[in-house]
């Protein structure tokens, strides 16, 4: 089958490797019929989780028809279309009883590694570096799902791909991002990153009776999104101080939860941004966290901090006392997507939400080292691709060719 | 360290006092070949690494003592005990009983525990059907039931040999304890107790693993052994992890034999994380360390450490390239005659084919 491996730092390939096979009996083998790039993908194609190898076949956001299944999975069978949660979750451990499903004790087979740096091991993830499990993703023709009677969830017919995708990761992300907050009637929210994620954070704090939501961004056509599919308030980076405007904003009183949706790749500003960067290059600290930083100077007095940006180990100059003094929570963490879905895929069944606002490009797999790098550098205003296993060549040379021979 | 100081570590656990019997020459081959077996073990990694290094570490104790058992045992006219393998060569072959005395002053002391959804009457049934602790142990080949009492145990051991005793138990209460010691004869004595308790509020139950063993080559051995391989408590408590896995899911989770991309270099190795450990567990010791951003440096790194898990592959068409590792000459010796549930419960690593370029 095509699958589109990871080869180093910003090196992509749609590469021809074996078809998966169950491996163990609670496995089940999806054909993939759209997967997407999602933004802490591109913490991987920088390079900078480690235990990555050359070869790894990365994706975690996919759906498609289930084409096998193993003898331990009784609750689905060949033809049922899903949506596979990026986190592998047993259904059976201390965690997963709790409904904590991204922390679940027992689906990642290097946890001595992650016990290791974190003490504790967290849940296997679908393609991201062999530290989180080592599991092949779903950017390919087929995948494997292991734990598959507690993952994937079934899709009813009159629902498209474009609809239900963005329920393996991005959109209970973004929920679960709302939920941290606490939202009180009459709060305002302030979601840093307007990408993906920080899109479905907006939304979700609305649903949830935030008064207002503030995006804060640099790229002028996410905060033109968040504003009109969502109603955000934007405040551009480049253009005002943040924390006098959110000061300002708030009637001097700051606001009362900040969702950081950019996680450990932030572009800082000023010496403390070249600090930070010189640092990372040179592994001296592994995350960025010009955000961390920003929300703990910027958010109210008892206020709370959610972070569903991806940070994966150390941070400096993180300005504890402040975060104590003004008696902040923070809440962090992998989505417990398992948890979410069922009153998610209710939500766009009524018609509440359609998560499909964000796409921005519909291309093939064979398209995925272009769209990497089209994504990274956000280019033709790109948001969300979406990968069809199926579909023609958009991109590059050889797609042009074939466009002037058919025209 | 000085010389006096490593004879008297080596002096230890054997409880008999030795008259040089080797020449120097010998010596110095002796000591250097077990400082070479030692590190190939070190490097090897987990259990079987770990005695290796142990029975390098004769080899070395041997050259630096300038005594012999074996040549002591035919100077004796004990002779060698022919069928008992690679034992004699390692120093394993001592054949008294273990007494508390021995495990007080020479044991190695490793306790574990980990918390396991289910009631402790089952944990406790899964463990005492003894057919079920090499779904689990992972250097455990087998374990025969004898009786009601007494077990009959393979581990793997040093250079792809096995290392067998047999075990009594010595205590049960059922659904919240067995104790066992291994019987006279032994080749590396041992002797502990597993302890089912239920946990607080419905968390599970707490599985608590406490044994001593006596390291046949005495306590540097082990040193060596902590500073870069697994320890036995690390071993341990990888086995308990499995017993968890098999017990709330019904197997073990693997990526063994997944697909990959031809671009694969080299392997994931332990390297890697003890690099990033270090990049992302402490601030100091990581100048000069950038290379572990990045999987393809660490696949050429041929150098490094290789998992223990790789060399407990089955798939012999990635052997060759395997070879051009240092210390992986192990990987021929996986179980041939493995059921299927024991395959399924060994194979928890990830999948390292081809394309070594």
């Amino acid at each position: 089958m095509k699958a589109l491996c990871w080869n180093g730092p910003k090196d992509m390939r749609v590469e021809e490797v074996p078809d998966p096979k169950i491996l163990n009996p609670r496995d089940a083998i999806i054909r993939v019929t759209s997967t997407t790039i999602c933004g802490s993908d591109l913490h991987l194609y920088d390079g900078f989780i480690p235990t990555m190898m050359a070869g790894d076949i990365l994706g975690h956001e996919f759906m498609g028809e289930v084409v096998e299944v193993g003898s331990g999975v009784q609750n689905l069978k060949e033809g049922d279309r899903v949506i596979v949660p990026f986190c592998i979750s047993c259904g059976g451990c201390y965690y997963c009883k709790r409904a904590l499903f991204s922390l679940c004790d027992n689906t990642n087979p290097h946890a001595d590694w992650v016990e290791k740096l974190y003490g504790f091991s967290t849940a296997g993830l679908f393609g991201y570096s062999h530290m989180f499990g080592g599991y092949a993703g779903g950017q390919a023709e087929y995948v494997r799902v292991p734990m598959a009677d507690i993952g994937p969830l079934k899709i009813p017919n009159g629902l498209s791909d474009e609809q239900v995708l963005f329920l393996t990761d991005i959109f209970p992300t973004g929920w679960m991002a709302a939920e941290n907050c606490h939202v009180q009637p009459g709060d305002t929210v302030a979601v840093w990153g307007a990408g993906p994620v920080g899109q479905f954070a907006i939304r979700s704090a609305f649903l949830q009776g935030a008064e207002r939501v503030i995006a804060i961004d640099r790229v002028g056509d996410r905060l033109m999104l968040a504003a009109t599919a969502s109603g955000a308030e934007t405040l551009h980076l480049d253009d005002v101080d943040i924390y006098e405007a959110l000061r300002d904003m708030t009637g001097g009183r700051g606001p009362d939860a900040c969702i950081d949706a950019v996680g450990m790749e932030a572009h800082g500003f000023g010496a403390m941004g070249v600090y930070d960067k010189v640092k990372q290059s040179m592994m001296l600290e592994s995350d960025r966290p010009h955000v961390l930083r920003q929300m703990i100077h910027c958010c109210r007095k008892g206020g709370t901090l959610s972070v569903p940006g991806v940070y994966s180990g150390l941070i400096d100059k993180f300005p504890y006392g402040a975060a104590f003094g003004k008696g902040l929570t923070l809440k962090g963490g992998q989505t417990h997507v398992q948890r979410y879905l069922p009153d998610l895929l209710q939500m766009v069944i009524d018609g509440k939400v359609d998560p499909s606002f964000v796409i921005t490009h519909h291309l093939s797999l064979d398209d995925g080292p272009e769209a990497y790098d089209m994504f990274l550098h956000k280019r033709e205003s790109c948001m969300k691709i979406v990968l069809s296993p199926g579909k023609e060549k958009q991109l590059g040379a050889k797609a042009e060719r074939a466009q002037a021979v058919r025209s | 360290m000085r010389a006096g100081e490593l004879m008297d570590m080596f002096g230890q656990g054997q409880g008999q006092s030795h008259g040089q019997n080797v020449g120097n020459p010998e010596r110095a081959i002796s000591a250097a070949t077990g400082g070479l077996l030692a590190l190939k073990g070190l490097r090897r990694g987990g259990l079987s690494g770990v005695l290796m290094a142990l029975a390098g570490a004769a080899l070395v104790k041997r050259g630096v003592t300038g005594h012999c058992a074996i040549k002591q045992r035919i100077q004796d006219g004990k002779g060698l005990g022919l069928g008992k393998g690679i034992d004699n060569l390692t120093g394993f072959g001592k054949r008294h009983e273990a007494k508390p005395s021995d495990y007080f002053k020479h044991g190695i002391h490793v306790e574990e525990a980990v918390t396991v959804q289910a009631p402790a009457g089952q944990v406790y049934t899964f463990w005492r059907d003894f057919n079920n602790l090499a779904k689990f142990m992972k250097h455990v080949k087998s374990v025969e039931v004898l009786d009601e009492k007494k077990s009959h145990w393979v581990v793997e051991g040093p250079a792809g040999k096995n290392v067998e005793w047999d075990a009594e138990i010595i205590n049960e209460e059922e659904g919240k304890l067995i104790s066992w010691k291994s019987l006279p004869g032994a080749e590396v004595d041992n002797t502990g107790t597993v302890q089912f308790r239920e946990a607080p509020a419905g968390r599970g139950t707490e599985v608590r693993v406490t044994m001593e063993y006596l390291p046949p080559a005495g306590k540097l051995g082990l040193a060596i052994a902590k500073v870069f391989g697994k320890t036995p408590g690390a071993e341990v408590r990888d086995d308990l992890r499995r017993l968890r896995q098999i017990i709330e899911t019904g197997e073990v989770p693997t990526t063994e034999g997944q697909p990959r991309g031809p671009g694969t270099r080299g392997r994931v190795q332990t390297a890697v994380v003890d690099r990033a450990t270090k990049i992302m567990g402490t601030t100091d010791e990581v100048k000069g360390n950038q290379s572990a951003r990045f999987g393809r440096d660490a696949g050429q790194d041929r150098e490094d450490p290789v998992t223990e898990e790789s060399s407990k592959r089955q798939g012999s068409e990635e052997q060759e390239q395997d070879d051009q590792n240092a210390g992986h000459k192990g990987s021929a010796n996986a179980p041939s005659n493995s059921n299927s549930s024991r395959s399924a419960s060994k194979s928890d690593t990830t999948s390292t084919q081809g394309g070594a370029e």
